[in-house]
C-alpha cells in the first residue's frame, strides 16, 4: 500500500480505531499524539485538517497514531531552535563584548517567534519579530553604542560567596528542572478545551483582537495608561535642561 | 519514549531559558547585560504560556504574552533611559559602582 493510499489520519476526526494507519504505526496513549500535526495547514484546509478536530477526536479511546511526515518537520523545527535559542541565551551571558550580548538575544528571540508559529501563535510571533527583535533591540544596540562597547567588565566580587552562591543557585534549579522531567510532570496533556469552537483557539488577529477586546479589555486600557506613563518618564529622564540650569 | 514533540518539550526548553537568563544576572555586572538577561527570562516565560495555552486550547496564553510584551517593552524604554542617565553623571555602567547609598 503506497502512502497516497493510506487511509485518513484518525486527526481528521474520524472514528479512532475505524482502521489501522501505515507510515510507521505506533501505538500511542490519547493525547500524545502531538497536536500540532497541523502545522503550516490553513485552517480548514483543503484536507480539512484542522487542530481542533484532533482535539475533539483524540478524546475518545486509544489512537493509532503515525509518524506523519507533519509531525517529524516540528521534531526538526523544534531541533533547530531550540538549539538556536540555547546558543544565544549562553552568548548572552558569556560574551565578554555586548554587542555579541546582544547578537545572541537576537538570535534567542527569532528562534522562540519561529516555535510561536509552531504552536500556531502567528500574531504573537509576528509581534516578537517586530516589536522585540526589531524595536527593542534596536533600542538595546543604540545605548550599548552610546555607553560604549570597548569598556572592560570588571568581574571582581563585591558580595561575599557570590561565586560560590550562584552554583548552589543553579544547582537547585536544574535540579527541580531534572526532577520534574523526569517524573513526567511536564507530559500533561489537559483534556479539556475552554474554546467553544475549536477553530478559535488559532491565534490569527482576528481572533486575538476579538478576544482582546472583549475579556481583556480592562487589561488593555490599564496598558495604555502604563505606555504613556513610561513614555512620560523616558522623555522626564532623559531631558538634560534642568541639569544645565542647575550647574 | 516516542519522538513527538508534546508541550513538556517546550516547557523544558523555557526552564533552561530562564535558568540561563538567571545564571546571567547573578553573575554579569554590565547593567545592559543584566537587561539582557532578564528579557531572555521573560521570554522563557512567554514560551511557556505560549505552550499551556495551546496545549488547553485556549487564546489566553497568547493575550498574557501579548500584555508581557507591551510592559516589556515599557520597561525596556525606562530602564535604558535609567542606564543613560547614570552614565551621563558616572561614566559607567557597571552596577558595581552605584555602592553609594550601601549602608
Amino acid at each position: 500500500m503506497s502512502p497516497r493510499d493510506a487511509p485518513p489520519s484518525p486527526l481528521r476526526g474520524t472514528p479512532p480505531n475505524a482502521h489501522s494507519v501505515r507510515w510507521g504505526e505506533k501505538q500511542l496513549t490519547p493525547f500524545a499524539g502531538g497536536r500540532n500535526g497541523v502545522l503550516f495547514l490553513p485552517p480548514g484546509g483543503p484536507q480539512g485538517r484542522r487542530w481542533g478536530e484532533c482535539r475533539r477526536s483524540r478524546e475518545g479511546g486509544p489512537l493509532t497514531t503515525h509518524h506523519s511526515p507533519l509531525l517529524v518537520i516540528e521534531l526538526i523545527i523544534f531541533v533547530l531552535m531550540a538549539t538556536g535559542a540555547l546558543v544565544g541565551a549562553v552568548a548572552v551571558v558569556r560574551a565578554r563584548n555586548t554587542v555579541y550580548a546582544a547578537m545572541g538575544l537576537l538570535a534567542t528571540l527569532l528562534a522562540i517567534a519561529v516555535l510561536y508559529v509552531v504552536q500556531l501563535a502567528h500574531m504573537v510571533a509576528a509581534v516578537q519579530v517586530i516589536v522585540y527583535a526589531g524595536a527593542v533591540m534596536t533600542l538595546f544596540l543604540f545605548v550599548i553604542m552610546l555607553v560604549g562597547v570597548d569598556r572592560n567588565e570588571d568581574t571582581r566580587e563585591t558580595i561575599p560567596h557570590q561565586r560560590r552562591m550562584t552554583i548552589g543557585v543553579v544547582v537547585v534549579l536544574l535540579g527541580v528542572i531534572g526532577f520534574v522531567v523526569v517524573s513526567g510532570s511536564f507530559d500533561w496533556v489537559p483534556v479539556v478545551s475552554t474554546a467553544a469552537d475549536p477553530q478559535l483557539t488559532n491565534g490569527t488577529v482576528q481572533n486575538v483582537a476579538g478576544e482582546l477586546f472583549t475579556g481583556w479589555v480592562l487589561a488593555f486600557e490599564a496598558t495604555a495608561l502604563l505606555l504613556t506613563i513610561a513614555a512620560v518618564g523616558a522623555i522626564a529622564l532623559a531631558s538634560t535642561r534642568r541639569r544645565r540650569e542647575e550647574s | 519514549m516516542s519522538l513527538v514533540v508534546t508541550p513538556g518539550w517546550y516547557m523544558t526548553l523555557a526552564a533552561i531559558l530562564f535558568v540561563i537568563g538567571a545564571v546571567g544576572m547573578l553573575t554579569r555586572r554590565n547593567a545592559l547585560v543584566m537587561f539582557m538577561c532578564i528579557e531572555l527570562m521573560l521570554n522563557a516565560v512567554n514560551l511557556t504560556f505560549i505552550a499551556a495555552g495551546s496545549a488547553l486550547g485556549s487564546l489566553d496564553g497568547q493575550l498574557a504574552v501579548f500584555f508581557v510584551l507591551v510592559v516589556a517593552a515599557a520597561e525596556v524604554v525606562v530602564g535604558l533611559a535609567i542606564i543613560v542617565a547614570i552614565f551621563r553623571r558616572r561614566q559607567s555602567a557597571s552596577v558595581d559602582e552605584l555602592a553609594d547609598m550601601k549602608g
